[in-house]
């Protein structure tokens, strides 16, 4: 259970954060290939949410 | 040439069905989950290409256009949020089924929960907002084979045609040859797509460049919030619909049911918590440029229509022709999955309970199939006389869904859910998205949220407090 309540916490963060960076006012500038440079902070938010999810996947769910 | 690529499709279609079909079909498990023997490969591209609608083809290309990248952060991010929930329901779903032989989502809540009342509320609730989402796929379809064939097949007729080939190889092998379609239609989705933008963007002088040019005109459309569009509570509102509404859907929580073991389901999730981010920015690529070419559209269909005008004019045609079988495919292989679904969901806790005579597995099947037959002319009747728009359809049809989250949630996690307050919580959740879509409650009241955080949110008080009071008995 203890376990659990854990996940939930870092689940919810990340959650949060992405929230926190979805409501973010930035400057629109462009980044690498021409896209937003924001994007590339998403794509991070993203990589990390698809970390936790392969570390709940193999540490949690067994 | 429009008519020799689409006639090898529909050949690559009925061929992948046969090759589903080859093995006997003579139980349910075999018609219905393909005897719970999916690998990772065939099991992610089910997800996916069952997932991913032909609103992925075309209506991401549209939005894109009209809201920039910031739809497409809405979406990959909101995708991969929703493989988080995959995880929560779905490894208990696949135990369950394991261990107890459910077929079906109801079946599951049902004996589950040990009651009836919340059995047929759950019941009537998934297959109520699931029979709009059906009726726009041979709506779309229509319309696309009637752009591809220069209005030589029309929309009405081409809806018929699709729905009747659709049916056939679904009769033919049930869960098997949707599978095995469905990795086709998923492959060539993806190849399709990729080449699509880089063809686009070669001829427009790279991305880089092509960038640059929108930005002068259009720099909302690289802005976060689209122009002041994606309020915080629509960015709130949004990553909560995805998480709850994706695992609801019908014909992915059966899904759950079908991989052959639990390592091949965790391995399929993470596939698709991974695809979004690269796959999703695609058409939204292509309609972002689209503002180049095509720089004043304003009708709704103009803007849906956006990728296949970009393919139009910068593509050759026979590439025009493929990329729009690729959207076919997406079309096919969601109202196939849909299909199937629905018959099953018939046969197992529709019919079966009202039988009073005992009816063999090999009957079971048969009904299966003419559920497939009534339900796709149903979907067709609806289609050829549409209730709104697609975006309408879908709006509504997934916050319904998503009520039956928190229920499903319960239910499998805490054995001291009271079935009674889930039953009345999801009706509440519904009366709440249907007075707020029908304009009874105002979304000021609702502190500008969209229908679905104030449904979730009640609904999960209901159960919370209900579980309480009144635990469920062990």
């Amino acid at each position: 259970m203890e376990k659990g309540k854990t996940w939930l916490i870092i689940f919810s963060s990340i959650f949060l954060l992405s929230q926190f960076y979805f409501f973010k006012k930035d400057d629109t500038s462009l980044g690498i290939l021409g896209f937003p440079s924001w994007i590339y902070s998403i794509l991070f938010l993203q990589f990390l949410l698809i970390f936790f999810i392969y570390l709940f996947n193999k540490k949690y769910w067994k | 040439m429009v008519y020799i690529i689409l006639i090898s499709y529909l050949a690559l279609t009925f061929w992948s069905s046969l090759i589903g079909s080859k093995t006997k079909n003579e139980t349910p498990e075999s018609y219905f989950l393909a005897d719970r023997n999916l690998g990772v490969i065939t099991l992610f591209f089910t997800l996916i290409a069952t997932n991913f609608s032909a609103f992925f083809f075309l209506g991401f290309a549209g939005v894109g256009y009209k809201l920039g990248y910031s739809f497409y952060a809405e979406m990959a991010f909101g995708t991969t949020l929703a493989a988080l929930s995959f995880f929560l329901i779905g490894n208990k779903v696949w135990k369950l089924g394991k261990e107890k032989g459910y077929i079906t989502p109801i079946e599951l809540i049902h004996k589950e929960s040990n009651n009836s009342f919340l059995k047929w509320v759950y019941l009537i609730t998934m297959m109520l907002f699931t029979f709009p989402y059906i009726a726009i796929q041979p709506q779309g379809a229509g319309i696309l084979l009637e752009s591809l064939t220069q209005e030589e097949i029309s929309s009405h007729w081409g809806a018929i045609l699709l729905t009747i080939i659709i049916i056939i190889y679904v009769l033919i092998g049930g869960m098997k040859s949707v599978a095995k379609t469905d990795v086709k239609q998923g492959v060539m989705m993806i190849i399709l797509m990729i080449a699509a933008v880089f063809a686009i963007a070669y001829q427009l002088g790279g991305l880089d460049e092509a960038h640059q040019k929108v930005f002068d005109i259009k720099p909302e459309l690289f802005s976060k919030d689209a122009g002041g569009k994606y309020t915080p509570q629509k960015w709130f509102s949004v990553c909560i619909l995805w998480i709850a509404c994706v695992p609801m859907f019908p014909q992915l929580f059966m899904r759950f049911f079908i991989s052959k073991d639990l390592k091949t389901f965790k391995t399929s999730t993470l596939l698709y918590a991974i695809i979004p981010f690269f796959l999703f920015l695609l058409p939204v690529i292509i309609g972002v440029l689209g503002h180049l070419s095509f720089p004043d559209l304003s009708t709704k269909k103009e803007i849906d229509y956006i990728l296949p005008k970009m393919l139009v004019e910068h593509t050759a045609p026979w590439f025009y022709t493929l990329v729009m079988t690729g959207a076919l495919a997406a079309f096919m292989s969601t109202l196939d999955s849909q299909l199937l679904a629905l018959s099953t969901i018939t046969t197992r806790d529709i019919y079966l309970p009202f039988s009073k005579k005992k009816i063999s597995l090999q009957q079971q099947v048969n009904i299966g199939r003419i559920g497939v037959i009534i339900f796709a002319f149903i979907g067709l009747i609806i289609a050829l006389n549409p209730i709104g728009t697609i975006e309408e359809i879908i709006k509504m049809a997934f916050s319904g869904l998503a009520v039956l989250f928190p229920t499903t949630l319960f239910v499998l996690h805490y054995k001291k859910t009271n079935a009674t307050a889930c039953a009345i919580s999801i009706i509440v959740g519904e009366l709440i998205i249907i007075g707020m879509n029908m304009g009874w409650i105002s979304k000021e009241s609702v502190l500008g949220f969209d229908a679905v955080v104030p449904a979730l949110f009640l609904s999960t008080l209901i159960i919370i407090i209900g579980s309480i009071l009144y635990p469920k008995n062990k």
